[in-house]
């Protein structure tokens, strides 16, 4: 026979049970909004009888809630973040893509673009075929020209502005990363403090969850708990990122800008960073699983396709040299190592040899007949002895490899300013060699129309045009076909196209003879001026910091530089549209020379790709397309995290309309303990005062 | 699946912002009227825009500049030479009169002054033409008229000049003559002056008055006169001129009667004349002859030398010397498609020969020949009238006898002379036939170029307009529909939130 009170002990304890569920109630609907929050449940269980051994057995003692737990799903929580970190690195990859195409791209004929100033730039000259001595024309041409140059450093500083940008978004995506840190060591310290005592801390987990998310779309990050190990009365909680450790329990590592002085391609802005652990541990920014915003953010900034310059390098070295030599074949030239292409900085680049790393002051390259190019780079510092051996050691093994700048495969800013200066070099050089084979209107050779800027001074320079004639095979050196001296004794001696004995070496302007030569057929016309390479293997050599009266090749012509000839802007006179002198050969209206710069605009084989308009529309349809398919992944990854979170949602959301069933059900069942009470109550009243004695 | 009220919030929101961003972008199609705004929204539509714009600007600058500057030019061109066509055509009686009789001093030279009135016109009026400021008949000097528009006597030219074997003409040259002598006591005297005629190889070179002295400064030779010939494979060929003579027309009655092995320059009239064997020689190899003269004096309205023929010339105020290129293939090239360009020029070289010019020359020389003779006889005449001695007037009467034959012999030369001036002009006629026959061919493709052009524009405008534009009913269409998607997705949203089991407790 149990106490007497114990009916009474057992309406207590479904008071407090209910008690219980209809504070988690409560709890529940309270935060149905609030983020990241897991729907609450209490866990309640029958007392443990009481074995009074009466014929009746076991007698129940009433009920008791003995956990509070919350429905969080570890595995959705994992899907969640993966698919956020992708969701992070497409919103701002297509954010960026925007930018650039619109850079890029005019959306109609009348706006300013590349192309639309090129095709003004060309319809005034073919407008001046019908017209050579018209000097409005002529005025419109160069005029046009300035444009198209002033377009192309606006395109140059919008994209450069770009990736200055992109580097200051870098910078706070750390300091939120590192604050992300910081605050989720914190939370973990308070949750471990308070589940020492074996409770849950639910509240403060949740918490916990929702920076991670947040922190997963900046970076992808791995999370592990561990139950408390060996000897240690805590869990242990570790957050990855990026191949490091962020948080391990309750402490936490930080990210550090580096502002690098160095540069990786040829147009970089000043001062981008990379990032550098509070450890000391490099941040590897290159990490094709870093995720999130901040891989989209370094692939923009800094893709350029995987046309990083590789070279071989070549020689023997000993302590104390100041240069290295490296090579490349024709055959590779064209993935960046081209005069078109050549992407890597005039100064203050890093060379990459097998990971040891030279940064370098300048450099100097030489090209032979067969398209071989010879860098010489000449170092900041010269190499020790280990240096040196490390080097030959290398040298001795077989072939090494070279390279400056980080390969990329992402085609963000650096590939579109590559692009453009691609372009831009060519088509520039392309047209100051027709416009130097002419004649103006007052009868002087025809000078560059484009230039590139001297850095120091800001005047134009006078650029020395090296191209291939992909349509007979020959180097031209300023316009003029380039031989061998081998080559040249035999090509000047056909008799069915030059006189021999009319053939005229040139001089330069100190009188001292050059170089190039005039060749003339028998009835003393010029046939064509060829240039005679007197190095036996090299034609063309160039430094990378060419200043006034050096050679300046096309390397220096970038959007940045590019500048219209004012003189030629002035005065449209000095457009040479004659192919001979109009002063006295022939008249101010021959417009032979304009009609080949006319040409130019339909010249299928300036480029691989085409004519000029071939290569903006292949440029325009590889970001199109690039955009494209950011685009259409965002909405994807969008679509998965969106429907990840529902599945999410579905487990650990808060239901109104559950809640409010389960607030009816709960004060019923508490009005029910009452009840059972005050019933009990009735019956003790009457067993101690109604039971008269 | 457990459904929650947040998920279904969550999925109105998401539903709300898909709606939303096709308002948007049919909204922006709507107000731009453009299909795209970024290459994303359609990299094809964006590439196919880049190259239909090109295109597009393209065909517009032929269009409505090129090809119509160029049918404008050759309009000016056109007029002129009609003009010229119908001037040669009104010299044509004037010729054919002075070919068929023989005139009274008045009546030869009223059709010489006729003539050369119109030969003026030919040049000063029509191949001097301009088109907007631009001379349309000097090649690439379109800055410079054809003739010199003053006088100019501090220029020198060598002028290079070619002819072909058949320009060679076979004239009659009067050689001798009779001039009054008072000494002459006897009749047989004046006889045996008598003229006598020559059968002489002549050629006009492009001017008279010209020079025996070099000044232009041109370092290969300082002769005033050279000829050189090559046969038809271009090897040079040996005239045997064994004797090259420079001399006046003036100088000596007989200056015409040209040897066999020699060759004369007149340089006072521009005349070559060519001997016997030299003659031969040329007819033989079929030779092309070209011919170096000089000439440092040039009068208002004379052809520019650079006009017509390869030449060096010195200034002697600027002390330059200029050497100028042959004028041949200076063709002005309009670009009217894409790499198409047409000719528009016609050269006064190719339009407007000068042998009629230069045989109104040759006339006018014959007609003075004619009138010197006529104006001796009238002066014998008077002579006799006025002599008394039987004797002196026999002899005197001889002298007329003689200088009758003269005149004979000369007005014959007159007629052959208008003779070839009928030569002449067929030749310039042909040429000019020539020339416009060939201005009307490139009239034509300009003008079916202009044509086609245009189709070509209409097409790529629509081509444009489809790739780039939006189709307004489609797009009103489009609107309309996001419009009601997004007010569907408003108003199930506002149902369902609306909702709980609360609502009902």
């Amino acid at each position: 026979m149990p106490s007497s009170f114990f009916g009474l002990t057992i309406g207590a304890s479904g008071v407090s049970t209910y008690d219980a569920l209809l504070n988690v109630t409560a709890h529940n609907i309270s935060n149905t909004k609030t983020e990241g929050y897991a729907r609450q449940s209490t866990v309640q269980k029958a007392k443990e009888a009481i074995s009074l051994g009466a014929s009746y057995g076991m007698v129940g003692a009433g009920s008791e809630a003995i956990d509070v737990v919350n429905t969080r799903d570890a595995y959705y929580d994992y899907k969640y973040r993966k698919s956020n970190a992708v969701l992070g690195y497409y919103e701002n990859a297509v954010y960026y893509m925007d930018s650039i195409q619109d850079h890029l791209y005019s959306p109609d004929s009348e706006s300013a673009g590349l192309s639309n100033s090129l095709n003004r730039f060309f319809d005034a000259l073919t407008n001046l075929t019908t017209d050579p001595t018209n000097t409005t024309i002529r005025a419109q041409v160069t005029g046009y020209a300035d444009t198209l140059a002033t377009y192309a450093n606006e395109m140059f500083y919008n994209l450069q502005q770009m990736q200055d940008d992109i580097n200051s978004q870098i910078s706070n995506t750390v300091d939120e990363i590192n604050s992300y840190g910081m605050q989720i060591a914190s939370l973990t310290k308070q949750i471990s403090t308070l589940e020492v005592y074996g409770s849950r801390a639910n509240d403060l987990r949740d918490q916990r969850a929702v920076i991670l998310d947040k922190l997963a779309k900046l970076a992808d990050i791995d999370v592990v708990e561990l139950p408390p190990a060996e000897g240690k009365g805590i869990a242990q909680f570790i957050v990855n990122l990026g191949g490091g450790v962020l948080v391990d329990t309750n402490t936490y590592n930080t990210i550090h800008t580096v502002t690098a002085k160095t540069f990786d391609n040829q147009t970089d802005a000043d001062g981008l960073y990379s990032l550098q652990w509070s450890n000391g541990q490099m941040f590897g920014i290159r990490n094709t699983k870093l995720g999130g915003k901040l891989q989209a953010l370094f692939e923009i900034r800094d893709g350029n396709n995987g046309e990083n310059f590789k070279s071989e390098l070549q020689d023997t070295y000993s302590a104390g040299d100041k240069k290295l030599k490296m090579y490349v074949p024709a055959s590779n030239v064209e993935s960046g190592a081209s005069l078109a292409k050549l992407n890597i900085p005039a100064s203050d680049g890093i060379i990459d040899i097998q990971n040891f790393e030279f940064e370098y002051e300048s450099f100097e390259v030489k090209i032979d007949i067969k398209g071989n190019y010879t860098y010489e780079f000449t170092l900041k510092d010269a190499l020790t002895a280990t240096d040196a051996l490390n080097l030959n050691n290398l040298l001795g093994a077989g072939k090494v490899e070279a390279s400056i700048g980080d390969a990329v495969e992402y085609r963000g800013i650096p590939y579109y300013m590559s692009q453009l200066n691609e372009f831009l070099r060519t088509f520039t050089a392309t047209f100051n060699q027709a416009q130097n084979k002419g004649y103006d209107l007052n009868g002087d050779k025809g000078v560059d129309l484009f230039k590139a800027k001297d850095i120091t001074s800001g005047e134009g320079l006078n650029m020395t045009e090296f191209l291939k004639n992909t349509r007979d095979g020959y180097y031209y050196l300023n316009g003029c076909k380039v031989l061998t001296s081998t080559e040249f004794a035999t090509y000047t001696t056909d008799a069915t196209k030059f006189d021999v004995s009319k053939q005229v070496r040139l001089n330069d302007e100190n009188g001292v003879p050059t170089e190039y030569y005039e060749l003339y057929d028998k009835d003393n016309n010029l046939v064509e001026t060829v240039y005679r390479a007197t190095d036996s293997t090299n034609i063309f050599s160039f430094k990378s910091t060419a200043a006034k009266g050096d050679t300046v090749s096309y390397y220096n012509m970038t959007a940045k530089y590019m500048l219209t000839n004012q003189d030629l802007v002035k005065d449209g006179k000095l457009l040479a549209c004659a192919a001979k002198d109009p002063k006295t050969k022939t008249g101010i209206a021959e417009g032979q020379n304009l009609a080949v710069m006319a040409g130019l605009q339909s010249d299928e084989d300036m480029f691989k790709q085409g004519n000029p308009i071939s290569f903006l529309q292949v440029m325009t349809a590889t970001v199109g397309v690039d955009s494209k398919k950011v685009i259409a992944a965002e909405k994807n990854s969008q679509n998965i995290v969106d429907a990840v979170g529902n599945r999410r949602l579905a487990t650990m959301g808060v239901d109104e309309d559950e809640e409010a069933q389960n607030l009816v059900e709960a004060q019923n069942l508490l009005n029910a303990q009452y009840k059972v009470i005050s019933v009990m109550n009735e019956v003790l009243d009457k067993l101690i005062n109604g039971m008269g004695l | 699946m457990r459904v929650t009220n947040t998920m279904i919030s969550n999925s109105a929101r998401s539903h709300i912002s898909g709606a939303k961003n096709k308002l948007l972008k049919y909204e922006e199609q709507y107000t731009s009227q453009k299909k795209i705004q970024r290459p994303s929204d359609d990299p094809t539509v964006a590439v196919r825009s880049l190259k239909l714009r090109t295109t597009y600007s393209q065909l517009t600058q032929y269009v409505e500049k090129n090809v119509k500057d160029a049918m404008d030019w050759m309009d000016a061109t056109e007029t002129a030479m009609e003009n010229i066509g119908s001037l040669i055509t009104n010299m044509k009686g004037y010729f054919n009169q002075g070919a068929n009789d023989s005139y009274e001093s008045g009546d030869r030279n009223s059709i010489l002054s006729a003539l050369k009135q119109y030969d003026r016109s030919i040049f000063e009026d029509e191949a001097n033409s301009d088109y907007a400021g631009r001379y349309v008949f000097t090649g690439y000097r379109t800055d410079t008229p054809l003739l010199f528009m003053e006088d100019k006597t501090n220029l020198s030219y060598k002028i290079t000049e070619e002819f072909k074997y058949d320009n060679i003409r076979s004239t009659t040259a009067v050689l001798g003559g009779a001039t009054y002598n008072s000494s002459f006591t006897n009749g047989q005297a004046y006889v045996d002056q008598a003229p006598t005629t020559k059968k002489i190889y002549h050629l006009m070179t492009a001017y008279d008055d010209c020079s025996n002295v070099n000044n232009s400064g041109d370092g290969a030779t300082t002769d005033a006169f050279s000829i050189t010939a090559k046969d038809k494979l271009g090897n040079d060929v040996a005239l045997g001129a064994n004797n090259i003579k420079v001399a006046k027309s003036t100088d000596d009655d007989k200056i015409r009667d040209v040897q066999p092995d020699e060759v004369r320059y007149l340089y006072d009239t521009g005349e070559i004349l060519i001997g016997e064997t030299v003659y031969q020689t040329i007819q033989a190899n079929q030779a092309t002859l070209s011919v170096d003269y000089c000439k440092d004096k040039f009068l208002k309205e004379d052809i520019r030398p650079e006009m017509y023929f390869k030449c060096s010339a010195h200034d002697s105020i600027s002390g330059k010397d200029i050497k100028y290129a042959k004028p041949d293939d200076q063709q002005i090239r309009y670009e009217i498609n894409f790499s198409q360009t047409l000719s528009v020029n016609t050269q006064a070289r190719d339009a407007v020969s000068l042998e009629m010019h230069r045989t109104i020359d040759y006339i006018e020389k014959c007609i003075e020949y004619v009138d010197e003779v006529e104006a001796q006889m009238t002066e014998t005449k008077k002579m006799i009238d006025n002599e008394n001695d039987k004797d002196k007037k026999a002899v005197l009467e001889s002298l007329q006898g003689t200088l009758e034959e003269e005149k004979k012999l000369r007005q014959k030369v007159l007629t052959e002379a208008f003779g070839m001036g009928l030569t002449a002009l067929d030749n310039t006629q042909q040429t000019l036939s020539v020339a416009v026959a060939e201005l009307g061919a490139k009239y034509k493709r300009a003008q079916l170029t202009h044509d086609k052009l245009l189709d070509q524009r209409t097409d790529t405008e629509e081509n444009l307009s489809d790739n780039e534009d939006v189709s307004l009913t489609d797009v009103y269409i489009n609107l309309s529909q996001a419009d009601n998607l997004y007010q569907a997705s408003l108003s199930s949203t506002a149902k369902i939130l609306g909702n709980s089991l609360l609502n009902y407790i």
